[in-house]
């Protein structure tokens, strides 16, 4: 350790006392604005009711003994976690960057590296800094996997998370230290990653040779038969010897009393301990690389709190998504823009080559109907994937794209001095994710009745009359449906931007959670209200239009009137937030 | 060119700017001043519509800006003291975003001589990450000048430049003026103040407390020291230290009607 470790430790305890001490006090002052107040107390219910509760009642009625894994289980799980473990540590030798990586806050860097404090000394500072995001970790791990019902499986458990975090977080230290010192002994970038790739197939190959040359080697044929050749790898030959250590660390987590728990954890200290001294005499240079890995932590984590984590990658220059004359209608503008934020996928290029694919594999499902049975198999899975991505991105969509107010909320000074009436910016500012999600869903329908197409042709085709119908009836909904959904998130960021941002990821915390929970549950709630009238509409011209023309083709006839609703919902929408944006105050928190 | 009338702008019960009135005609330069927290860029948000006024009347080139904001913001241009440009686009599409936001017709002759001007026409097709400070400033600059405003404001425009960016931007700001734009500027640099505008409006807790030109303003506050610069009185209005300004002129009589 360093001869000045004790100031520091007097100087971490300090900054991490205040710091906590401080955050503590924030977040009880904050519970004064209802917006926390009401997330706090959904947040905590939500908590109580769906871990704190059970296992009190648990503990209170049941005398169940926590896992309850019968032993072979046990083991099973064991081994398992400790595989992960070895994969982990493998990966981490492979995939490290070239440099030491041990990020400090930039407030860290510009106060303790100009400091009077050995390298060791602020190595120290560093690898106990993480300790309390350990030690929570470990907590709510506990907490989650929620199954530990005595005391003492609480304390094994959670001893034993935060001895498998602790070890993760020095490995990854101490293997990036290592990767620096070759990469200085000129082994570096992907030689280095050659040679380790090497040494593991080398590992590997040793147990499979062993596997192949066991005599007892018999013919994997059925679940029980695998699970025996398992049984055997473990039991003997070079993977048990491989996977000792990583068993040693997870061991604890499996005990069924104090006494063994104390036998298992010596030999999982033991590793600890070697792993602090490893990284704490590896006296590598890792300051510079310490700035640089603090440089991209501030950067993600401006990202994160402007909720823009996917503008991380530096922009690149983007073609016009259409050419914008000076003169013409001015939202479109604001489109135009937005489309460019949204990237490269959004060129007509782009959409001129999916259309073309699309339209082939349309055809051609149409014009062979499922008579090749390679196609048939793509059709299935075009039907199936396009009708996942077609309900995700009704259910998800509007919180995956964001293109609209969402990403401007630091432009809104020059949004709110542009010489446009409320609503043009408003309606601007949302036709990009309209445009976008709807291009997508397009897509999508052109898939899904192209793989519909390809597993047609049988004699009990069902769908055969409702599938032209039924596209183009999707076809006219999903605009006004994705205008609709996207009115929600926006209203939420002009009515209430301090929400917003919670919502972006600005602070942590049970109350913030409670605040993500009201707005899933009011986003839920105003879409079903919202979908209302369009489905009434919708459904009483479907009966009637299926009087005329059948239950198929009244769809889209149905479908256009409902489209019309959602239509005119939104027009009420644009207007309504007109309003907001109007009010929006860009001094507000 | 821009008349204000009993602007106050209201957080609560915290008066950011209270009853503020002045006017700044065609050609003239406003030196916007005071203490940090004065309410001077909350003065400059609300005169660009970009926050509502709480009470009061602002008229931007005729127009005013509570009943006719859009006809209002045609007319100016505001320069916010950090450049805010969208990441993700060239300077040349920023300039054709603005043209079309607001409708300039002859926009690629106009944008062509801007870049120019500024000397940014080899980094047209670049983006912001690409550029230093200064060099967003003046792409800021160019789109704001794109409309050819008739009323314009500067909120700290001299922050973060190099001196001879700061050359320059003086240039760009003398020059405006002198071609007829209403120009309102807002520092912290007294000197910048001193040596461009030709009025100078200091205010102190959302409240004016001295509006003149520098010898009215120093004659108001620093009667006592004729060499006095702005910096001196700004120091003594700050601290509390200045002569009382004088009382207001009692309302004078209606005049008498002409026979």
């Amino acid at each position: 350790m360093g001869n000045n470790l004790l100031p520091v430790i007097s100087a971490l305890w300090f900054l991490q006392s205040r710091s906590l001490y401080n955050a503590a006090k924030a977040r009880l002052l904050r519970l004064r604005q209802p917006r926390y107040l009401i997330g706090g107390i959904v947040g905590i219910g939500y908590l109580w009711a769906v871990f704190f509760r059970r296992f009190f009642q648990t503990r209170a009625t049941a005398n169940v003994g926590g896992w309850d894994l019968s032993s072979e289980t046990a083991g099973w799980v064991e081994a398992a976690a400790a595989l992960a473990l070895a994969v982990y540590a493998v990966s981490v030798w492979i995939f490290a960057g070239d440099r030491a990586s041990l990020a400090f806050t930039e407030a860290e860097v510009s106060f303790l590296m100009p400091a009077p404090v050995s390298r060791s000394a602020l190595l120290n500072f560093r690898l106990l800094r993480a300790q309390p995001g350990i030690l929570l970790s470990s907590f709510f791990f506990n907490l989650f996997t929620g199954r530990s019902h005595s005391p003492f499986e609480w304390f094994s458990h959670g001893f034993t998370l935060w001895l498998v975090f602790s070890l993760l977080f020095l490995h990854s230290i101490g293997a990036s230290f290592a990767v620096q010192r070759l990469t200085e002994r000129g082994l570096a970038g992907w030689r280095r990653r050659l040679v380790f790739l090497a040494v593991v197939l080398c590992l590997v190959g040793a147990v499979f040779a062993w596997i192949q040359a066991a005599p007892a080697a018999a013919p994997v044929r059925d679940l029980d038969a695998l699970q025996d050749r398992i049984r055997a790898l473990m039991s003997a030959g070079p993977a048990p010897w491989l996977l000792a250590p990583f068993r040693w660390v997870v061991r604890p987590w499996f005990t069924r009393s104090f006494s063994e728990f104390l036998g298992a954890l010596g030999p999982a200290l033991l590793i600890l301990v070697g792993h602090y001294l490893w990284v704490v005499r590896a006296n590598v240079s890792f300051e510079e690389a310490a700035l640089e890995a603090s440089r991209k932590a501030a950067v993600m984590l401006a990202a994160a709190r402007s909720g823009n984590l996917h503008q991380l990658a530096p922009p690149k220059v983007r073609r016009d998504p259409f050419p914008l004359p000076s003169l013409g209608f001015p939202p479109l503008a604001l489109l135009w823009k937005n489309l460019i934020a949204a990237g490269q996928l959004f060129t007509g290029r782009i959409w001129f080559f999916a259309l073309m694919g699309i339209g082939t594999f349309v055809a051609t499902s149409a014009l062979t109907r499922g008579a090749f049975s390679g196609l048939q198999s793509a059709s299935m899975i075009a039907t199936s994937v396009s009708m996942m991505l077609l309900l995700m991105s009704l259910l998800l969509g509007a919180h995956v794209v964001r293109h609209d107010f969402r990403s401007d909320l630091a432009q809104m000074d020059m949004l709110k001095s542009l010489p446009l009436p409320a609503w043009q910016v408003v309606l601007g500012q949302l036709l990009a994710p309209i445009v976008i999600l709807t291009a997508f869903q397009w897509l999508f329908l052109g898939v899904l009745l192209g793989g519909s197409l390809g597993l047609s042709g049988k004699p009990d085709d069902a769908i055969a009359p409702w599938r032209f119908p039924g596209v183009l009836a999707a076809a006219l909904l999903f605009p006004g449906i994705n205008a609709l959904v996207l009115l929600l998130p926006n209203t939420i960021a002009l009515l209430f931007p301090a929400w917003a941002s919670a919502q972006q990821g600005r602070g942590g915390g049970i109350e913030v959670m409670g605040q993500r929970l009201v707005f899933s549950l009011g986003f839920a709630l105003v879409l079903v209200i919202g979908l209302l009238p369009a489905g009434i509409v919708g459904g009483l011209c479907w009966w009637i239009a299926q009087l005329v023309v059948g239950p198929a083709w009244a769809l889209p006839i149905a479908a256009l009137p409902a489209a019309l609703v959602l239509l005119a919902e939104f027009a009420a929408g644009v207007w309504g937030l007109a309003f907001a944006f109007d009010r929006y105050d860009v001094t507000s928190p | 060119m821009i008349e204000v009338e009993g602007l106050t702008k209201l957080y609560g019960d915290f008066a950011a700017v209270t009853a503020l009135s002045f006017s700044v005609q065609p050609g003239e330069l406003l030196g916007l001043v005071g203490p940090n927290g004065a309410g001077k860029t909350t003065t400059l948000r609300s005169l660009a519509g970009i926050i509502p006024a709480t009470r009061g009347t602002i008229r931007i080139a005729g127009h005013d800006l509570a009943t006719d904001p859009v006809g209002a913001k045609r007319e100016l241009a505001f320069f916010s003291d950090e450049p805010r440009l969208f990441e993700y686009l060239t300077i040349r599409q920023h300039l054709d975003f603005t043209a079309r936001l607001y409708q300039v017709p002859d926009a690629p002759a106009r944008y062509a001589r801007l870049l120019e001007e500024l000397e940014l026409t080899s980094k047209a097709d670049q983006l912001p990450g690409d550029l230093s400070r200064g060099m967003k400033q003046k792409v800021q600059i160019a789109c704001g000048l794109l409309h050819s405003p008739k009323v314009i404001f500067f909120d700290e425009p001299l922050t973060g430049l190099d001196p001879l960016a700061i050359r320059r931007m003086k240039d760009t700001i003398r020059r405006l003026a002198t071609e007829g734009a209403a120009v309102v500027l807002s520092s912290h640099l007294l000197h910048l103040v001193e040596e461009l505008c030709s009025r100078i409006l200091i205010l102190k807790n959302g409240t004016k407390v001295a509006h003149g030109t520098v010898d009215q303003i120093r004659s108001q506050f620093a009667a006592d020291d004729a060499g006095a610069d702005l910096e001196e009185v700004f120091i003594r209005i700050a601290t509390g230290t200045g002569n009382p300004p004088p009382p207001p002129p009692p309302p004078s009589a209606p005049a008498p009607s002409s026979p």
